[in-house]
């Protein structure tokens, strides 16, 4: 599995939301988990993928349209996210 | 995605078809360096990720009569368009090599300067790559390069991906920590420590801001800062509809960067790196 840690610095819950609205209803595929919170002066993001290549593909085909719309809606585009590569050990839980 | 497959399929055929307007905002970047360089004539020069060949040919200049410069670039499109711009100004002393300089074989001490613009930071393997071409200089040849400082300090360089990305196809991904990418140096210790371990002496990092002011419409800036890019091939392939509609969106978050008179004025934020090879072999341990 792959982490992505995505920190948002001088983000806004609200302007993070702007971008999840736009990211659309479908859950990525590929997507094993997904929690966001505040940090201090901005938002960070930790996603946990089956693959490196599900993310790449996310960020190249809704991440990056997403953060596009967004901008044409009113978030500062130069409020540029700084990812973070994580290895994660160990499988999917085996519940649902 | 490797940097081989990204400027022959994404990015290169772009950048050599907009080879002079695409200068104009590259030039700011390298002119600094190109100074503290201080070509002589005689002198033997290589030029590291010549692109189109703009710098090759104001290298080569510097180092008539008598010097000789070669332009290296993993680009096949960009060393096209940089051999054909040669056939045209007929520069002496020039010649292209399309090639990785990470494995590039160079005659080993043969060269007075090594000139790089903004190419060092998005080696695959800059270790290796620096490794060759410390190798490749003479004894107390000199090393002259640039790089983009922090996002924060260029922030001008993210509004073409964003802007575009909602009209155009599928991006190609975007360069995470520790790969390389625009800001692979921002920070000055990751180059310092590059050189350090490659065998460079007396590296100095310099912090240079300039004003890149492209002509035209910011609808105009637009298109080039796209094709700049990696929206720049999915931009190309795009329908000429969702090509103006991905203009306008960029134009418009260029707008911060429109004075009064419509121009654009982008501010540039990059360092200038010198550093040395040692006048002597035997202080250069068992590198």
């Amino acid at each position: 599995m792959f982490g992505v840690v995505q920190d948002m610095p001088a983000v806004s819950e609200a302007e993070y939301h702007l971008v999840e609205q736009h990211l659309g209803p479908d859950r990525p595929a590929g997507l094993v988990a997904h929690v966001s919170g505040p940090i201090d002066g901005g938002w960070r993001v930790i996603n946990v993928w089956h693959s490196e290549d599900d993310f790449r593909r996310f960020q190249s085909e809704r991440l990056l349209r997403a953060a596009g719309l967004a901008a044409q809606a009113g978030l500062d585009p130069t409020k540029a996210a700084r990812f973070t590569a994580l290895t994660v050990a160990g499988d999917e839980m085996p519940f649902q | 995605m490797r940097q081989l497959e990204y400027w022959n399929e994404h990015a290169g055929e772009s950048w050599a078809e907009n080879a002079d307007a695409l200068e104009s905002i590259n030039a700011a970047s390298g002119a600094d360096a190109m100074r503290r360089a201080r070509a002589r004539p005689g002198e033997v020069v290589l030029d590291v990720g010549c692109g189109t060949g703009a710098t090759t040919l104001a290298l080569g200049r510097a180092v008539a009569p008598g010097g000789r410069v070669t332009g290296v670039d993993l680009s096949a499109p960009m060393i096209r368009e940089a051999r054909r711009a040669q056939a045209e100004l007929d520069v002496p002393g020039i010649e292209f090599l399309e090639a990785d300089v990470e494995l590039a074989r160079f005659e080993p001490a043969s060269v007075d300067v090594v000139f790089s613009r903004m190419c060092l930071m998005l080696l695959d393997n800059p270790a290796a790559g620096l490794g060759a071409l410390r190798r490749a200089l003479r004894p107390g040849g000199r090393l002259l390069a640039t790089a983009f400082r922090d996002i924060a300090e260029n922030p001008w360089l993210p509004l073409a991906v964003i802007g575009a990305a909602p009209f155009i196809g599928a991006l190609p991904p975007l360069p995470l920590p520790g790969e390389p990418g625009p800001f692979t140096f921002a920070d000055p210790d990751v180059p310092r420590a590059l050189l350090q371990t490659a065998g460079f002496v007396d590296i100095e990092i310099v912090a240079v801001d300039t004003a890149v002011t492209p002509s035209g419409s910011p609808e105009d800036v637009a298109a080039l800062l796209i094709q700049l890019g990696p929206a720049g091939g999915p931009y190309r392939r795009a329908t000429p509809d969702r090509r103006a509609r991905a203009r306008q969106a960029v134009a418009a978050l260029l707008g911060r960067f429109v004075d009064d008179a419509g121009r654009v004025t982008l501010p540039n934020a990059t360092w200038t790196i010198s550093a040395r090879r040692p006048d002597s072999c035997q202080h250069e341990g068992t590198r």
